[in-house]
């Protein structure tokens, strides 16, 4: 199993991957850390003033980050990985190794998985240094815990939603789908939440990750019936549809 | 000429792209005339209706599906390996990527066409009417500015395929330009009108605004834009080595 995943990361050694999960963790901050810096408020601030602006830019890049930049670069991360076999024509190859199909479907799902807790890593560092580089002063300890705490949590909830751009990048055997999923579903939690997370929009599972931004940060209501139920739901179902799947389909 | 073009669009027969681009240009009305039936808001005007539908499309959606489209085109001469068959035709480089270009405009016009005939479609459906025929002549009109725009900054993407060979930097590309167009689209900086990025927007933004007066910028820096990358793009591809 180790060899596996071991074989999964020289693979992505050649690739773009891991220049993208770098970039994605850094946009975000980047970019706020950009504009704030150009319009040069920093000037004549008291240090509560500052620290509120410090720990309203993080709730921005939060929350930024997963309505804009994961939904797509995670499903472009997960279509690569399944997709490349058929691309690169290295399919025959891989199923020839005397190890289970389910083995190495759970190879390649521990690999997605990683790189999404290292654009997590990348973005919270990011953020932080980029905020104390520009305000100069840190937010409570309390604060930066309960900020940590969400980002698990968010974390957590994206693992859940991989078995869908995976399923996807299986059946059509091609990047381009999963990306195009990923980018609708994209548009379609931004229009969902753009009014604030209300009960209408938990019941969609693609909201899931950016649910916990609003709750602990902005104080809006979590139904936990129907998030929860939502979450095994799509976890569960789109799990079983994965394996089945993968472990029946013809090598071509 | 005629035989590449008609080439380039048998080779996409074969692939997801042109339901993609359909689906691409249908998807936002058909959310919202979804999202007008569940909420009973059918009492809207189509100057209403179609702004509230056009500015998440040509924020968020576009810039990344067309620099998919393009990346597609581009790059899968390199993932599908025949790359070594096409340069091997007695046909020059240029007109091979003059061929590849008039093929993405038809797939970007195909998605204009696909919106523009759901926007009528869905709120011919929710409110039994239609809008007056001088607004559709001018929302028509700005359309197609906004078509001609879109082609002016399509030669980037092109670019960013041909140097990196691959599906993955395009969509990168996508997301970046998502952001800026997102930031240049407001009034924060003063840098924003000359943002070529921004001008499919702005004349969008022309026909509900009519008051908008600085599109001389976008037209001068989309020509611009265009006649910059479309350099180093045919550069680029003329000198490229086949692999």
């Amino acid at each position: 199993m180790i060899n596996i995943i071991y074989s999964e990361f020289v693979k992505l050694k050649k690739s773009y991957i891991l220049i993208v999960a770098l970039f994605s963790g850094c946009f975000i901050s980047g970019t706020i850390f950009i504009t704030d810096m150009l319009r040069q408020r920093n000037e004549l601030l008291t240090l509560t003033e500052r620290v509120s602006f410090f720990e309203g830019s993080i709730v921005d890049i939060d929350r930024m980050s997963a309505l804009f930049v994961y939904s797509i670069i995670f499903s472009l991360i997960a279509a690569y990985i399944f997709s490349r076999e058929y691309t690169d024509k290295t399919a025959n190859t891989l199923y020839a190794y005397p190890v289970g199909r389910m083995k190495i479907f759970f190879g390649k799902l521990i690999t997605i998985y990683a790189l999404i807790v290292l654009v997590y890593l990348i973005q919270i560092l990011t953020t932080y240094l980029g905020l104390y580089i520009e305000w100069g002063v840190l937010p409570s300890a309390k604060f930066i815990s309960s900020d940590i705490k969400v980002n698990i949590c968010s974390i957590l909830l994206q693992f859940l939603l991989m078995p869908i751009p995976i399923l996807i990048a299986n059946i059509t055997r091609n990047i381009i789908v999963p990306i195009v999923y990923g980018l609708l579903g994209d548009v379609m939690v931004g229009l969902l939440l753009g009014a604030g997370a209300n009960i209408y929009s938990q019941f969609c599972p693609l909201t899931l990750p950016i649910l916990p931004f609003y709750h602990y940060h902005k104080g809006y209501p979590i139904d936990i019936v129907i998030v929860s139920g939502s979450a095994v739901i799509t976890f569960s179902l789109f799990m079983f549809l994965c394996t089945y799947h993968y472990s029946k389909v013809d090598i071509d | 000429m005629l035989n590449i073009i008609y080439c380039e669009l048998l080779k996409l027969k074969k692939s997801y792209i042109i339901p993609v681009a359909v689906i691409g240009g249908m998807f936002m009305s058909i959310l919202f005339g979804l999202a007008s039936l569940v909420f009973k808001e059918n009492m809207q005007t189509f100057e209403q209706y179609s702004s509230n539908l056009e500015i998440p499309n040509i924020l968020v959606l576009y810039t990344i599906l067309f620099s998919l489209i393009a990346g597609f085109v581009f790059s899968r001469e390199f993932t599908d390996r025949t790359s070594s068959v096409i340069y091997a035709c007695s046909i020059s480089r240029i007109k091979i990527f003059i061929g590849k270009l008039i093929t993405i405009d038809m797939l970007i016009s195909l998605v204009y066409l696909a919106k523009v005939i759901s926007i009528y479609f869905s709120y011919y459906i929710l409110n039994h009417t239609l809008p007056e025929s001088t607004f559709t002549i001018i929302y028509l009109k700005y359309n197609i500015y906004s078509l001609i725009a879109q082609f002016l900054i399509i030669p980037i993407p092109i670019l960013v395929t041909n140097m990196s060979k691959n599906l993955v930097l395009p969509v990168i590309y996508g997301i970046v330009g998502t952001i800026v167009t997102m930031i240049a689209s407001g009034k924060m900086f003063r840098i924003n009108d000359y943002v070529p990025l921004v001008a499919p927007y702005k004349f969008i933004m022309k026909t509900y605004i009519p008051n908008l007066i600085d599109l001389n910028h976008s037209v001068i820096s989309g020509i611009l834009c265009f006649i910059i990358s479309m350099t180093i793009c045919i550069y680029q591809y003329s000198k490229d080595d086949i692999v």
